[in-house]
Order: C-alpha cells, then structure tokens, then sequence
C-alpha cells in the first residue's frame, strides 16, 4: 500500500485557507486587542490623574514656597538668580513633565525649563494615534502679601501614559503574531481531523471495495456523516469476512474477491505530512523556552575561574551548535534505524529531562551538558519529523512537507522564546524550563498518537533506502555540491552571522535594549511564517525550486549590502527583514530540490543538514576572526559577496545541466 | 457542518481569551509599576526637600535631634498629602530622633536600615507590606551617614487601585471576547463559505446514497444526485463499492452451507 495516496481530500487548498485566516485572525484578534488597548489607556489616564494631580501640587508648591522666599527679601522676581537652574533641577525629577515656567505678573516669562525634544518612535506615534492623549497645563499664582507677583505653569506630556503603555503593546504584538500562528494551526488540526483525514480513509476503502477487497477496516472518525460511513465501510469488511470463513473449503475458491483472515480486517494506517504539525510545535517551543534567556541565565551561574562571563554566557550556545552538528549526520540514519515514530518517542523525553536538568543546574558547566544533551534530543526529534513529513508527502509535495516542518519549527521558536521570557520574568528561570518539559511531555503523547501512520514504521523506510542506493553517484555530483556549496553553506552562514550575530552587536553599540532586539530578530521569523506556506506553494509548481534559491539568493545579499553603506537602525531592521525573505525564499526550495536531486530521504539529506551545520559555525568563526580587521561594514560585504558568488555558481552550474539535457 | 463550524469558532475564541488574558495580565503589571513608580518617585522627592533643613546643621557637626522646630518642618511636608502616615527623621544609628507620628517610634524598621546601607545615593525606597518607605539620607562633613528623613505612605490605596484597573481591564477584555465571538461567528461563515460548502457537498452525498440504498430497497427509485457536476468521487464510489458489497454478499449465501434452522 502506498504511504499516501492524492485524493480529493488531500487536493484541499490548504494555503488558500491559511491565506483567509491569517487576515481574519490578524485583523480579529487585533483589533480586539486594539480596543481593549483603548479602554486600558483611558482607564490608566483615569488611574493615574490623582496622583499626577499630586505631583504637579508638589511642584508648585516647592517652587512657590522657593520664590515667595526671594520676594519677602524683596528681590524682585525678575532678578532671582539661578532661577532657570533650579527649575532645571526640579523637571530632572519629574519623568511626566515636559516644561515648568515662571511668568511675571504681566505674563512675561522670567524663567523656564523644558524638556528636550522626546525621540519620537514609529510605535508611539501609533499609540497617540489610538491614545485620547491630551496636553495637560497647570498653573498656580504666586503671592507677594496681598498682590500677585506671577505664576508658575508646568505643563504634563501629553503621551505620558501611552509611552508608558508601548512595551504592553509591543509584547502584544509579538503575542498576536504567535496567537495568529497557533490558532491556525488548530484550526488546520481540525479541519484534517474533522474531514480530511476520515475522507481520505474512506475514499481509499471504498477504492478497494469497489474492486471486491475486503480486508481492511479504518477508524471511525470526522464528521457525522464519514462516521456512518466509515462504520458502513467497516461492517461490510466484517460481514463478509465472517461469512466468508463460515463456508467449506471447497466452496471458498468459487468467490471471487479478497477477505480479511480469520483474525478480521486490518486497520488502515495512513500518513499525512499535517500528521505532526501540532506536536513538533509544541516541541519546538519546549526546547526554545530558553531562547531569549540563556546566556544571561548562563553568565549569572556559577563558573570556574578560567572561563570569563563573556564565554560563560556563550558556551551553552556553541554546545548546542556543536551537538546539533553531531547529531545531523545520523539522524536520518537513526531514522531508518528504528522508525520516525519510536526515534521521536525516545528523544523528546529525553529533551525534557536535559531541560529539568539545565533548570536545576547551579554551574555554567552543568547548564552547558544539560542543553548539550537537549540540542542532541532534539536534533533526534526534530529529524524525525522532518522525514516523517517528507516520506508522507511522498515526491509530488515534498515542498509542501518541508515548508510546513519549517513553518512550524519556526511558529514553535517564536511561541517558545516569548513564553519563555514572560515566564522567566514573572516566575524565574527554573519554572520556565520546568513548563518547556511539561510542554515536551505533552509534545510526546500528542506526537506518539499522531505519528501511527505508516511513515513512522521502520519497514517502509527500509525500503526507501535501498531506493536511495542507487542514486549513489547522484550524491557527489557537481550540480548536488554546488547546491550544498553555493546554496546551504552561504544561506546558513548569512543566517548564522547576521541574524546570531552581528544584529545583536551592531543594534546594542546603537543604544538598543535586549527586548527590542528580540524584537526586531522577531521579523526575520516572521517572514519565515508568513511567506513560508507560498513558497512552498510555489516549490512543488511553479516557478520551482532553482529561481526561487536564485531570487532568494539576491534578495538576501542585496539586503546586507543595505546596511555595510547606510549603517544606522532602519537599514539593520530592513536588512534582517530582506535576510529572513531570503532564507525562506531558499529554505524550503533547498530541501526540495536536494531531495530530487538525490532521489529522497537518506544519506544526501543528511550530508546537507550536516554540512549546513558545519558551515555555520566556520563561518561564524571566520568572521569573528576578520570582524577586527574588516569592521562590521566591511563583514558584511564579504558575506553578501560570499552569498551572491554562490548564487551566481549555483545558477551557472544548474544553466549548463539543463542546457545539455536540451 | 454546525458542528464543524463551532469547533473552529471555539478555537478562534479560546486563542482570542488566552491573548487578551495576556494583555490584561501585562497591562496590570504595568500598571502595578507605573502607580508605584510615580508615588514613590513623588515621595522621594518630598523626603529630599524636607531634609534640605538638616543638611547644614549636619554638616557642622549638629546632632539631628538638636534641630530646632524640625516637627513643623516635617509637618509641612505631612500636609502635602493626607494619606502620609507619617515623616520621621533618624539619626545614624537608625533612631527616630523627630516625628509627625505619636506616640514616635522608637527607631526605624530594620529593612529601611538595611535599604538606607545598600543604596548607591542618597535616596532610597522599599516597599513592605503594607506600606511604602521612601528616605534620603543626610551625610556629614566627612561624607558618613548623620542620619536621613524618611516617610511612610500606605499601599492599601495602590492596591485598591491595581486591583479595580485588573478588574476594568477584565471587563474590557470579556467585553472585547464577546465582540470577536459575534463577529467571527459572521465572518468564520463568510470567508469559509466555499470551505463549509464543499464539504456540506460530502455531507450531501452521502445522505443522498443512504437514502437511495433505504428506497431501493423498499423498491422505489433512487434519490437522484444533485449536482452532478460538482458530485466528487464520493458520487461514484459510494453506489459502486455498495454494488460490489451486494453482489459478494449475495454469492456468499448462495454458497452458504443451509442450517437446519432452515429446513
């Protein structure tokens, strides 16, 4: 039996559906969120204004109290000295004060102290845009005996609150985004659950009932009516099996058909690529949970006197690259071995408990073998999905297949890095590694129940690969390491330097806190989510894989050199936008195309992921060894070069094949 | 296919909930922070104007509690705002040596020591449980700690305050639920239309099958298929696979051994 067969059920639009649904959940949840942001505003300016109120009651009255004094000496109150210092002085203590001014009694201004100019933020000129945000002017007179000598006037930021409200905002956003993914995903698990999966069944029992096969039964499930008939289908099985085996030997050989055995029809197993989407989520935001936390985690534990903080906070990073790349070159092996299904069963607990462990540990060293140990787990789980995925897909949508793995391994970081950092924020670092093992616990039953399809079993994919014996020769063939060459190694050390690296670097000597970092890498993720499922699309039809890794190429390298000759925050941010278009551009193409290269799922596959890994981190270490000597601007016109130069290779080398096939 | 629908609807409204629970939790929080924030700054800064006063006796060597009329000037500063509990000064050893208080205590609360030893400037602040304390301290001509000023505030009013914005925003957040609960009900039908037709199409099928098989076999006619254009594989398998079932079934009772219930 195939592992999956195309059916009406399976031909479903998927993408047209995501498409719908991501402008449906995106503008639904927010503009939900946009109002209640609206009603909390005003609630916060409501909240706030007596003490405002009693703030700026302070300020008047220090000042009051301050020039009352000089005017009792009679000094006039245009010659008090080192008025405008004082007020200076006062306003630095006053975060919500934009100005305070000491007016004469005609009005005229003997004194004055403002703000400079706030930097106003694209985000904040959007929240004024949400916000009632109005100016706030209060005055009080100031008294000489029975006459009024002046008045003070302090003026409140207009956008106090709502500046105070931007990081709320910002975090919802990012929530949005991650809310926007999971409920697409549970509203795809419901849609396969609910129809596509019991259809596929049914269509496929009923294919072989039509041509008088009897033996095999499928699970009850989905709508109403494919409940019915899935247990009409079932009956007939049963039925005729049983009266089948109630007739004389001799009677038997007359009927014409197929029956199940004496011990009963079979249950069908099918697989579907959508199979594992929500337990390799929920994976993958177990083993991320740590994302945005780790080397601070790291350089605050205990560490012995030879390793500095700035390696501490590094060194569980480089264990878990360094393992990944250990684990790549047998991962696809490991699967073959013993079966998607049981290689994912093994690694994810294994995953949680290296995850207790880091949780637990005291000592960097410790944090550094625990998250080894869990890069290892997870490279395991995570390949095993990927080729559960592809060989469920079968060759016609393997795009598709890897695009979804890619999607949600990417959906899976987003959701694991922020509820990480709100978790370790509120509650500590040990409680958020303690939900991410809870989180891969569930991830593992979800996964085991999931993954019952045929793609899981060891058998078939012992068949897959004496296939892919004989596509041997087509492994180590100029077009397939030109593709690893020109393709992977400049993609992943674009994706290794830039993003790991350099943006982190270059946006904190701008001045630029961690949390907006985070959220400016969040785009280049982003693009991954949103552009991933077209991409896919149009990896299995047209224009296929080569022009999009060559597009994605010169989109990728074009957008490094953006910020090598502007420099500055918006060209960083353009380019971490332009580097994440690009990768996914490549992506999900790359995988496609090396798996047709060499014939499917096997030791190819693997020579990419693991040159993709080493590739990685020597080209991280090479541009840590030049980045003193080139500068960051001169970096990355190296690793745009590198990128283009590769580009350029690949489609050479991929023009001169095609044009000798004719 | 209502049953199809409500479990999308109930999808969307659970990630909607858990997003605006978020938002509402987040929301407090900063809230929390910023109503702290300004009283204690507010605060802060009154305890640096009071103790202005004791900065030159301190300087040259007066004790604190040698300051004359120092009640009234920490009075003054009680009278900025009423819900003050009270305005101590201290001396280095922690003992209040002028209060608004009576009966004064005798020193101050170990942890404002503790906060007073541990701060980089001369302002400090901590939060117990049912009070703020916010302090400055006032250096001698050697640049040690002579003593300081210190006021007491209640939280009972900022924790009445975060627990009324948890509230509102809680109302505004279901307030919001309801609103995406009405109109993804409306929108979930408009932009899975085709979704929800095709497969109501399934749906149809098979009804229509199931009541072909139950009329023919009463002899009637056979329903009939709608749309036959649009009829999937369904149309064709399901009557096929049912012939087929008939037929084997019926050449396995003719080959039946006869029971001799039969006879």
């Amino acid at each position: 039996m195939a592992e999956t067969k195309a059916t009406r059920g399976s031909d479903f639009d998927q993408q047209a559906l995501r498409r719908r649904l991501i402008l449906l959940l995106t503008g639904m949840i927010a503009c939900a969120v946009i109002a209640v942001g609206i009603a909390a505003n005003a609630a916060f300016e409501r909240a706030v204004a007596p003490e405002l109120q009693k703030r700026v009651q302070l300020i008047t009255s220090v000042i009051q109290f301050e020039v009352q004094r000089a005017l009792e000496v009679g000094i006039p109150i245009d010659a008090i000295g080192g008025l405008d210092a004082y007020l200076a002085d006062t306003l630095q203590d006053f975060g919500e004060i934009d100005r305070i001014a000491v007016n004469d009694a005609d009005g005229r201004l003997v004194a004055d102290a403002e703000r400079p100019e706030r930097e106003t933020r694209a985000m904040d000129a959007a929240i004024k845009l949400i916000a009632r945000g109005g100016g706030n002017l209060f005055e009080l007179p100031i008294l000489r005996g029975n006459q009024i000598a002046g008045k003070i006037v302090v003026e409140i930021s207009p956008t106090f609150v709502e500046t105070r409200l931007r990081d709320v905002f910002l975090d919802i956003g990012v929530l949005v985004l991650i809310a926007v993914v999971i409920a697409m995903e549970l509203i795809l698990a419901v849609v396969v659950a609910s129809v596509l999966k019991p259809l596929e069944r049914i269509e496929y029992l009923l294919n072989e009932q039509r041509g008088g096969v009897f033996v095999h039964i499928i699970r009850p499930t989905g709508l109403l009516g494919l409940r019915r008939t899935a247990a009409r289908l079932n009956d007939h099985a049963v039925d005729l099996a049983t009266r089948f085996h109630r007739l004389p030997d001799a009677a038997r050989s007359a009927v014409s058909g197929s029956f199940a055995g004496a011990a009963g029809p079979v249950r069908l197993r099918f697989s579907d690529f959508n199979d594992i989407r929500i337990a390799l989520f929920l994976f993958s935001a177990a083993t991320e949970i740590s994302v945005s936390f780790l080397p601070i985690y790291a350089e605050a534990a205990a560490r012995p006197d030879w390793l500095t903080p700035d390696l501490a906070a590094a060194l569980p990073i480089v264990f878990y690259l360094a393992a990944i790349a250990a684990i790549s070159p047998f991962g696809g092996a490991l699967v073959r071995a013993v079966g998607a299904r049981r290689l994912y069963a093994v690694s994810v607990p294994g995953a949680a408990l290296a995850l207790i462990g880091v949780g637990v540990s005291d000592g960097v060293l410790a944090i550094s073998l625990w998250h080894c140990a869990m890069a290892g787990f997870y490279a395991a789980a995570t390949i095993a999905g990927q080729e559960y995925a592809i060989r469920a897909a079968g060759p016609d949508r393997s795009g598709a297949a890897v695009g979804s793995f890619v999607a949600v391994i990417t959906g899976g970081l987003l959701f694991g890095s922020v509820l990480g950092g709100l978790l370790a924020g509120r509650f500590g670092f040990p409680a958020a590694f303690l939900v991410g093992a809870a989180m891969a616990a569930v991830s593992q039953i979800l996964g085991l129940t999931s993954m019952s399809g045929r793609a899981g079993d060891r058998a078939v994919l012992g068949a897959t690969t004496r296939a892919n014996v004989r596509a041997l020769k087509r492994w180590f063939g100029l077009r397939y390491l030109t593709l690893l060459a020109g393709i992977a190694v400049p993609m992943n050390a674009v994706m290794v330097i830039y993003i790991w690296y350099l943006t982190p670097l270059m946006l904190s000597d701008l001045g630029v806190g961690p949390a907006e970092i985070v959220r400016v890498l969040l785009l280049y993720y982003a693009a991954t989510l949103f552009l991933g499922p077209h991409v896919a699309r149009m990896t299995d039809g047209r224009p296929g894989p080569v022009p999009l890794m060559l597009v994605g190429g010169c989109v990728s390298g074009m957008a490094l050199f953006v910020p090598a000759a502007i420099g500055g925050y918006w060209s960083i941010v353009l380019a971490v936008a332009g580097v994440g278009i690009g990768e996914i551009l490549i992506r999900t193409p790359l995988y496609t195309y090396a798996l047709r290269l060499t014939g499917g799922p096997g030791p190819g596959i693997d020579m990419l992921r693991v040159t993709e890994r080493l590739g990685a981190i020597a080209a991280l270490l090479v541009s840590v060894a030049l980045l003193g000597a080139l500068g960051t601007a001169g970096s990355l016109r190296l690793l745009a070069g590198f990128m283009l130069a590769g580009m350029v290779a690949f489609g050479i080398v991929e023009f001169r094949a095609r044009h000798r096939r004719g | 296919m209502t049953e199809f629908f409500w479990r999308i609807w109930i999808a969307v409204i659970l990630v909607t909930l858990v997003v605006l629970a978020l938002f509402v939790l987040l929301a407090t929080l900063q809230f929390q922070n910023i109503n702290s924030g300004l009283t204690s700054e507010r605060l802060a800064v009154l305890a640096d104007r009071t103790a202005e006063p004791f900065h030159a006796p301190a300087k040259i060597g007066v004790p604190l509690s040698a300051v004359r009329n120092a009640t009234a000037l920490l009075e003054r500063a009680r009278q900025t705002d009423r819900q003050i509990l009270a305005v101590h000064v201290f001396d280095a050893k922690g003992d209040v040596v002028h209060s608004t208080a009576t009966p004064a205590p005798e020193s101050i609360p170990p942890q404002a020591i503790n906060a007073l030893r541990n701060s980089d400037n001369r302002r400090w602040q901590l939060m117990t449980g049912t009070t703020f304390i916010s302090g400055v301290n006032i250096l001698d001509i050697s640049g040690s700690i002579a003593g300081g000023v210190m006021i007491v505030y209640p939280t009972t009013g900022h924790l009445t305050q975060v627990r009324a914005m948890a509230a509102e925003l809680g109302f505004a957040a279901l307030g919001g639920l309801i609103g995406v609960a009405v109109v993804a009900a409306a929108l979930l039908r408009v932009t899975l239309r085709r979704l929800f037709h095709k497969f109501q199409r399934i749906e149809n099928e098979i009804s229509e099958f199931e009541r072909g098989a139950w009329r023919s076999a009463a002899g009637g006619t056979d329903a009939g298929h709608g749309d036959e254009t649009e009829a999937g594989s369904l149309h064709q398998l399901l009557p096929e696979a049912e012939a087929t079932y008939r037929r084997t079934g019926k050449q396995l009772s003719k080959l039946a051994p006869v029971s001799r219930g039969e006879l």
